[in-house]
């Protein structure tokens, strides 16, 4: 888990990164927002709408703590949440203050730096970047890695949204992806998110992600999504991505918006959960504790 | 983070401050969305039969927490 770049090698990173916020096309929304451009009127670029992340070229952190709830190789993780993100999940369970781009304290890399490799030292295996969606803090994260003494064990818990160029960045700082493969290639991602091109996106990203660190992936099984997500998510990462580790997570309960959109307002049935069990026992995906 | 306190919510390393939600599923059993430190003997004494939080709990007396 632990990677290392030399200095010279990240600083260039942090340079081409912090360019890249003047036209932003971090995630695959590309909306060109000029992020260093505060006070200014914020909007897309192209279309005279603002981003949905909202944010500038600021980082702030809304919560921190060590958990003991991820996957068992993971802990103990000390979980990082980074506020702003470019979906709008209607069942996200850390929704609405998730979404609040300056909401929290401003990360100071240094300083970030410094704290987690003090909770390494007491133990911690991964940093576990998350929000929000923390690849849009690209910038900063380079800059803690820039400032840490030693190679961090980061960690980064993503919707893998973004666009190439991220994860070629992040080549030798993030160890380990998170991935979450929310959503089947209908349009399940567009009507539950509103993220168009969902399927394209996502397993480009996990394909490049793949090729570059190791990979978990993720699946919230929800009611009434289990041929039109699960299964193709489930068959494509057999066929695709076998080395990877695959989290089936089926404890889904209707949070935020979902408890008023029909068919994902309630929790899984016995024999939705069974299912989904079979589904993936049968493609014998690699399964995380 | 060093000097910071995060006001957002409050939490510190030690999950001192964190807002933890617990819901109860229509099977009575019950769904953590973080398990701060303080939190894992609870949800221990509530899934007895969990091997994996005899696991987790294992992994936290691994951890030297910061004295309150």
């Amino acid at each position: 888990m632990f990677v290392a770049l030399t200095q010279s090698q990240l600083a260039l990173r942090i340079e081409r990164a912090r360019a890249m916020l003047r036209h932003c096309e971090l995630c695959e929304l590309r909306c060109g927002v000029d992020r260093t451009a505060r006070g200014a009127v914020r909007g897309d670029a192209r279309a005279g709408s603002p981003p949905p992340c909202g944010l500038d070229d600021r980082t702030f952190c809304f919560k921190r703590h060590i958990s003991y709830a991820e996957e068992l190789e993971l802990l103990p993780s000390y979980m990082v949440y980074f506020g702003g993100c470019n979906f709008r999940c209607r069942f996200c369970v850390q929704a609405p203050g998730c979404f609040a781009p300056r909401g929290g304290v401003e990360v100071a890399p240094a300083e970030a730096a410094h704290d987690f490799a003090r909770v390494v030292g007491r133990g911690a295996r991964t940093i576990n970047l998350l929000g929000g969606e923390p690849s849009m803090h690209l910038h900063t994260i380079l800059e803690i890695a820039a400032a840490a003494e030693q190679p961090l064990p980061l960690a980064l818990n993503s919707n893998m949204y973004m666009t190439p160029e991220v994860i070629e960045m992040l080549d030798g700082v993030v160890g380990l992806y998170i991935a979450d493969l929310k959503f089947g290639p209908g349009g399940c991602g567009a009507s539950l998110a509103g993220i168009d091109r969902y399927w394209e996106v996502v397993t480009r990203n996990l394909r490049l992600a793949g090729e570059r660190a190791e990979v978990l992936v993720r699946h919230l099984v929800m009611p009434g999504h289990i041929e039109c997500c699960l299964r193709p998510a489930a068959e494509w990462l057999a066929a695709n991505l076998p080395a990877a580790s695959f989290t089936l997570m089926t404890g889904y309960l209707p949070a935020w918006r979902a408890r008023s959109t029909p068919g994902i307002d309630r929790c899984l049935t016995e024999t939705e959960t069974r299912e989904a069990e079979r589904i993936v026992s049968e493609l014998g995906l690699r399964r995380s504790a | 983070m060093k000097g910071m306190d995060h006001r957002a919510d409050g939490s510190d390393e030690a999950g001192r401050g964190l807002v933890v939600t617990i819901r109860i599923g229509p099977d009575g059993r019950l769904y953590f969305a973080d398990i701060p430190p303080g939190l894992l003997e609870v949800a221990a004494a509530v899934n007895p039969g969990d091997e994996t939080l005899r696991a987790r709990a294992a992994l936290a007396s691994s951890y030297r927490a910061e004295e309150a």
